[in-house]
């Protein structure tokens, strides 16, 4: 860029030219931390699922399994994004903000799994994070997708308290089902079935919000030309 | 009459780097010379000029091995890109 002196409307024109580049800049990829964690939730839970299908075993076993989201989440999550989001340029007005926000939903999440393991809970402190990022960037769709994801997360207290007690009670399924390579046991569908719902709810929270803000904004990457 | 143009902001280069910074939160060197197509030195040269008058400040540090320098606008750098746009509307409108 040469140094010249401009006009008032060429220099009103490079100011808007410029902060529109630059925004446009910052708000590219901004659904791929959304991506990040919310395929790594869904990995573990699947690799959990197919762990309690292939072993049967018992309470020790379950536990642990169980576990398995809780522990590896935030650690292959926090890998990942220092491999895919590396030498970030700029940082938007927002990011210290957003970064506080997810580190006290974080750590309250992880406090509330390893405690009590309510789920409802744990959605919806997550809910709350994903509506909160939504107002923060004005991003419509992704405020819609954590209001979303609030009245899904309603579903888990459902069905623990009224399909649950009917499809896996003791009463009505002792035997376990012999597949042939396995055999299932009530316990390991019981934790599957939660598990599904769980898929659907981190899905309605992060995928969709973070495929639909990538595909926004990476759009008009052709746009951010050198001004 | 027409309102006084601040002579630190009248200048291409110097403007766009100010747009930049106000729309983010920072931006590093790398960033500001992609945008801006300014050469390293010029850049430089420029940054320090708006740094010594108070409306950006820099940080050096490294990322790994890797120096890198982030600049940031200052509030006085806000308030004076603002009244350096309102000064230019005033030329506009009359």
């Amino acid at each position: 860029m040469e140094e010249k002196r401009l006009s008032a409307e060429q220099q009103l024109d490079l100011i808007s030219t410029t902060i529109n580049n630059s925004n446009a800049h910052v708000k590219r990829n901004s659904g791929t931390p959304f991506l990040i964690w919310g395929y790594t939730m869904i990995a573990m839970y699947l690799s959990k699922s197919i762990l309690q299908l292939s072993f049967d075993g018992g309470e020790l076993r379950y536990f642990v399994l169980a576990s398995i989201p809780i522990y590896l989440t935030p650690l292959i999550a926090l890998i990942i994004s220092k491999i895919v989001i590396k030498n970030k340029t700029v940082t938007s007005n927002n990011s210290k903000g957003l970064r506080k926000l997810w580190i006290v939903i974080g750590i309250a999440s992880l406090l509330v799994m390893l405690t009590t393991s309510h789920l409802f809970t744990f959605t919806w402190l997550l809910a709350i994070g994903v509506v909160a990022t939504g107002v923060m960037i004005k991003e419509r769709s992704v405020t819609s997708c954590g209001i979303a994801g609030m009245v899904a997360s309603i579903i888990l207290p459902f069905f623990s308290l009224f399909i649950k007690p009917r499809l896996f009670s003791p009463e009505t399924w002792t035997e376990k089902i012999d597949m042939g390579f396995c055999s299932i046991s009530p316990m390991a569908i019981n934790a599957i079935s939660l598990d599904v719902i769980m898929i659907i709810i981190l899905s309605i929270l992060f995928i969709i919000p973070g495929h639909m803000l990538n595909h926004k904004y990476n759009k008009t990457e052709g746009a951010c030309s050198k001004s | 009459m027409f309102k006084e143009l601040n002579p630190l902001l009248h200048s291409e280069l110097r403007l766009a780097v100010m747009s930049i910074l106000l729309s983010v939160e920072s931006a590093d060197f790398v960033y500001l010379k992609e945008q801006t197509g300014a050469t390293a030195g010029n850049l430089s040269v420029q940054l320090d000029k708006l740094q010594k008058a108070g409306y950006i400040s820099i940080e050096k540090g490294f990322k790994g091995k890797m120096p890198r320098t982030t600049c940031a606008i200052t509030p006085e750098g806000v308030t004076a890109f603002e009244e350096y746009v309102e000064a230019i509307k005033s030329y506009i409108i009359k």
